[in-house]
């Protein structure tokens, strides 16, 4: 069986990689970047990376964060690890994140958004020193070419931690409790649709009952 | 519906013509006699002031429509010039005609004096000009063919209705007692005497017949005669006798002028229905009269009676008086049984005497007499019929006169066919009579409320029909895939399309035939044929297909076919099937190549545990997923606005995220069986919520 040309789509097989991304703010106290503008309170730092700030530069060649149009240069380029950017502001936006692959993956711009968070949204912790949103996602190469098949079988970069931390939640823990609550749902949900089949029958038969006695 | 009924319910006013304002007056007394009431025709007037159509007129109009003249007639259409004809025009003369045997009048005929001749003509309408035959017999014949039945006719009553029992009983009981003329009749009496004062004033007014002059003559009399003796009983009934009669001729009159601005304009051979309803206008006006009256005369008769002396007077009062109340009481009763309920009110009063409803042979023959001068006109009749105290409803007369006639023919020839025909319901006429009323009574509100509620059951069967419809249709959904086969040939993700193709063959075919033509077996047959026929080349090309392909791949592991057969059981017409071979062959191929494929993949992750190929993110979909990259949060199923919005509803009842806080493959895979059971749940909801409308339209 001759190999098959290395930009050959390797069909029915996906290749997933785990990433974080998000941002994290702090309110700016008496320091303050020189630059910075005097309407801006907070500085905020975007990233992306690994779960465990593993590596992801075998696949990533490049992050670009698109900022909001007030910004200078609303365009910013990270072409090395950590994909990550700092900068002051005042107000929440969109940042559009758009990730590069390698070159060998031969695949195209992923796009997505991050809602930049400066403020706290639960009051019931107040005083939080430093505002987190992260959120875990999974980059799913479908049906990769040959090459970067190989690329990426060269390291397990699917691996979970086991168990929550407080630096990361997310782990193989964090995983099966999700599971399980969406299990729970399930069986609520099943629960529901049981009780409204019956309703359903029941009244099914008792308007077939109905008919006959109408047409009386 | 007529225009003029959706005038009276939008309550349109229109202005008042002075043609309206007589029509007005004629309807409602005699003053205005000469008018005569406006009819439906009047309306063709174009642009014309449009009468309110009230009664007989208005069902009449619905029925015939805008009755429009054919050409509208207008100064600007010229249509006199049309009927100028070419042809010569033919002498016209002067000639006489006969029009009885006694008068002869002339008039304008077509033709030359010589073709015509001096001679009088006979009028063309002299054959029409014939009376009828109505059977005469004298008392003799009379008592034998009434008696002769008497019998047999009791015997007959008591099947017949009560109204014939009454008359008829009342018939036997006048045989026995020749007298009863001249005696007394309660009721009659009573409302003669109470309508004396009121039937003066008529009488000033009008000019009286000589007869009933007389008779008031003899009332004057009478009275007097009243005033000075009461001894008798006897007395006093024959004094009362004239009263009546003459209270009954003036009824008569006054019934007379009611109903003759109505009747005399109508021709006598007007339809006998609209007759019916015009004197039955006026006999409930007429009651309605005598009853306010009645209590007026009352005190007057009593004070006339304070007059009279002793004690007979005195009873005699009393009694009228409440017979007076018990004429109120029962006059919305049937006549005949008020008279009966009256006669038996006051059996000792007077002892002996015959029913007052009864017929005698006087009576009857009068009645003949009035048939044979009116040629039957009911109506006429009725109006002229004043035969002593009492007083007849149409129905009554007409029920004496047929089972007279009745008896008369039967003693001539029983066997006569024709006497079957001869039957009068008086009930039936007299219900048929007050439907009639209350049918042209109706006011426009009623007419309109009528419409309404009609258009409302229409759209309630239309409901009811198309709420059946989808409930089969919903019954029809719930058992669609049959579950009795086996599931095994949609295992596959391409049996899987397949069914879903078959499904919505099905669901459209199904929609379809809803309503439509039936289907022509010879029709079916003939697809079946076809079916089968494409069936056994699909099946033959796909063997050979196979065989070949395998021959070619590579991969010759030779484990069989993966295409299962056609699950789909659609009838397809016959342009269809070239088709679909070539589909189906495109299938196979695909199906082919992706089991290569599969097989490639699998080799390529053959050393590697499930344990490694989880570490390594690897995974075997063995899908058809477009290639590319994703973040796998943005697979997560979404829905159409309306759905999505209902399952975020549901995830936020059972305390979920929308988004998983760690949208790994796992739990991903978990939630799109939640969501797919939420959409599930939804749909259910919805379907209740159907069928809860449903039935609470079909119960209101």
């Amino acid at each position: 069986m001759a190999p098959p040309p290395p930009n050959k789509r390797i069909k029915t097989i996906s290749v997933s990689r785990p990433v974080v991304y998000g941002n994290t703010a702090k309110k700016m106290g008496d320091v303050r970047p020189a630059n910075a503008p005097v309407e801006h309170t907070h500085v905020w730092t975007i990233f992306l990376r690994g779960l465990e700030n593993e590596d992801v530069s075998y696949y990533i060649k490049q992050v670009v964060f698109k900022l909001h149009d007030t910004y200078p240069n609303p365009t910013r380029i990270v072409t090395a690890p950590p994909f990550e950017l700092t900068e002051t502001g005042w107000g929440e936006f969109d940042i559009g994140i758009k990730v590069h692959f390698v070159d060998a993956a031969n695949e195209k711009v992923l796009n997505f958004y991050h809602r930049l968070r400066l403020h706290p949204y639960d009051m019931s912790k107040p005083s939080q020193e430093e505002i987190e949103s992260v959120f875990y996602d999974e980059i799913v190469f479908n049906e990769p070419n040959e090459r970067f098949f190989q690329v990426l079988m060269t390291r397990p970069g699917n691996l979970l931690p086991s168990n929550k931390t407080d630096a990361s939640p997310f782990s193989k823990q964090l995983e099966l409790e999700e599971i399980k609550r969406i299990d729970d749902g399930v069986v609520e949900v099943d629960k529901q649709i049981e009780e409204l089949k019956g309703q359903l029958e029941e009244k099914l038969k008792a308007a077939a009952a109905a008919e006959p006695a109408a047409a009386k | 519906m007529s225009s003029s009924d959706i005038f009276d319910v939008l309550n349109i006013k229109k202005a008042k013509s002075p043609a309206d304002a007589t029509g007005a007056s004629a309807a409602a007394g005699p003053g205005g006699a000469s008018s005569t009431p406006p009819t439906a025709g009047t309306t063709v007037v174009p642009g014309g002031p449009k009468q309110p159509l009230t009664g007989m007129r208005r069902e009449l109009y619905n029925l015939l429509g805008e009755n429009q003249p054919p050409m509208m007639v207008q100064p600007s259409s010229k249509f006199k010039e049309t009927l100028k004809s070419a042809t010569k025009a033919s002498p016209w003369t002067r000639g006489a005609f006969k029009a009885n045997a006694h008068l002869t009048l002339t008039h304008w005929v077509k033709g030359s004096q010589e073709l015509l001749g001096d001679e009088p003509q006979e009028s063309a309408y002299a054959k029409f000009d014939q009376h009828m035959s109505l059977p005469e017999f004298t008392r003799e014949e009379f008592e034998s063919f009434m008696k002769g039945d008497k019998g047999a006719e009791t015997k007959d009553t008591e099947t017949k209705e009560s109204e014939k029992k009454d008359s008829e009983a009342k018939d036997t009981e006048a045989k026995d007692t020749e007298v009863k003329d001249t005696e007394p009749k309660n009721s009659e009496t009573k409302d003669s005497e109470t309508k004396e004062s009121e039937s003066k004033d008529i009488e000033t007014k009008e000019i009286e017949t000589k007869e009933t002059e007389t008779k008031e003559t003899e009332v004057i009399e009478a009275e007097a005669k009243e005033s000075e003796s009461k001894d008798t009983e006897a007395k006093e009934a024959e004094t009362k006798e004239p009263e009546v009669k003459e209270s009954e001729a003036k009824e008569s009159e006054t019934q007379d002028t009611e109903s003759k601005d109505t009747e005399t304009k109508e021709t006598d051979d007007e339809e006998a229905d609209t007759k019916n309803a015009e004197t039955e206008d006026t006999e409930t006006k007429d009651t309605e009269t005598k009853d306010t009256e009645a209590q007026d005369a009352e005190t007057q008769e009593s004070e006339d009676k304070d007059t009279e002396a002793a004690e007979l007077g005195v009873t005699d009062s009393t009694a009228t008086e409440q017979k007076t109340t018990d004429t109120n009481a029962a006059d919305n009763a049937a006549d005949t049984q008020t008279s009966e309920t009256k006669s038996s009110d006051a059996p000792q009063q007077e002892e002996a005497t015959a029913d007052p409803a009864a017929w005698t042979y006087e009576e009857v023959e009068y009645l003949f007499h009035l048939c044979r001068t009116y040629d039957l006109r009911w109506f006429v009749i009725w109006d002229r019929y004043a035969y002593g105290s009492v007083e007849r409803t149409l129905e009554e007369l007409k029920q004496e006169f047929y089972l007279v006639s009745r008896r008369y023919f039967e003693s001539k020839n029983a066997a006569e066919p024709l006497l079957q025909s001869l039957e009068y319901p008086a009930s039936r006429e007299r219900e048929r009579k007050a439907y009639l009323e209350r049918l042209l009574s109706r006011s426009a509100a009623e007419i309109a409320e009528e419409e309404a509620l009609v258009i409302e059951s229409r759209k309630f069967e239309m409901g009811a029909r198309k709420m059946l419809q989808e409930r089969e249709a919903l019954l029809r959904l719930l058992d669609s895939p049959n579950s009795e086969q086996s599931v095994a040939q949609y295992m596959t993700s391409q049996g899987m399309s397949q069914l879903y193709g078959s499904l919505l063959a099905d669901k459209t075919r199904k929609r379809r035939h809803e309503g439509a033509i039936p289907e022509n077996p010879w029709m079916k047959q003939q697809q079946q044929f076809a079916y089968q026929k494409q069936q056994q080349q699909q099946q033959q090309l796909a063997a050979h297909k196979q065989q070949s392909r395998r021959r070619e791949s590579n991969t010759a592991e030779g484990t069989g076919s993966v295409t299962p057969t056609p699950a789909g059981s659609v009838p397809s017409a016959d342009s269809a099937a070239p088709r679909r071979t070539k589909k189906q062959k495109l299938e196979q191929q695909s199906a082919l190549k992706r089991k290569s494929e599969v097989e490639y993949a699998e080799n390529l992750l053959k050393g590697l545990s499930a344990e490694e190929r989880k570490s390594l993110g690897v995974q075997l979909h063995g899908e058809k997923l477009s290639p590319g990259v994703y973040l796998r949060s943005t697979r997560i199923s979404t829905f159409k606005p309306t759905l999505q919005n209902k399952v975020h509803g549901v995830l936020q009842e059972l305390k979920l995220p929308v988004r998983p806080a760690m949208p790994s493959a796992a739990v991903v895979s978990h939630q799109e069986v939640l969501l797919e059971r939420i959409v599930q749940l939804t749909e259910l909801k919805k379907s209740l919520d159907k069928l809860a409308a449903e039935h609470s339209v079909a119960g209101a």
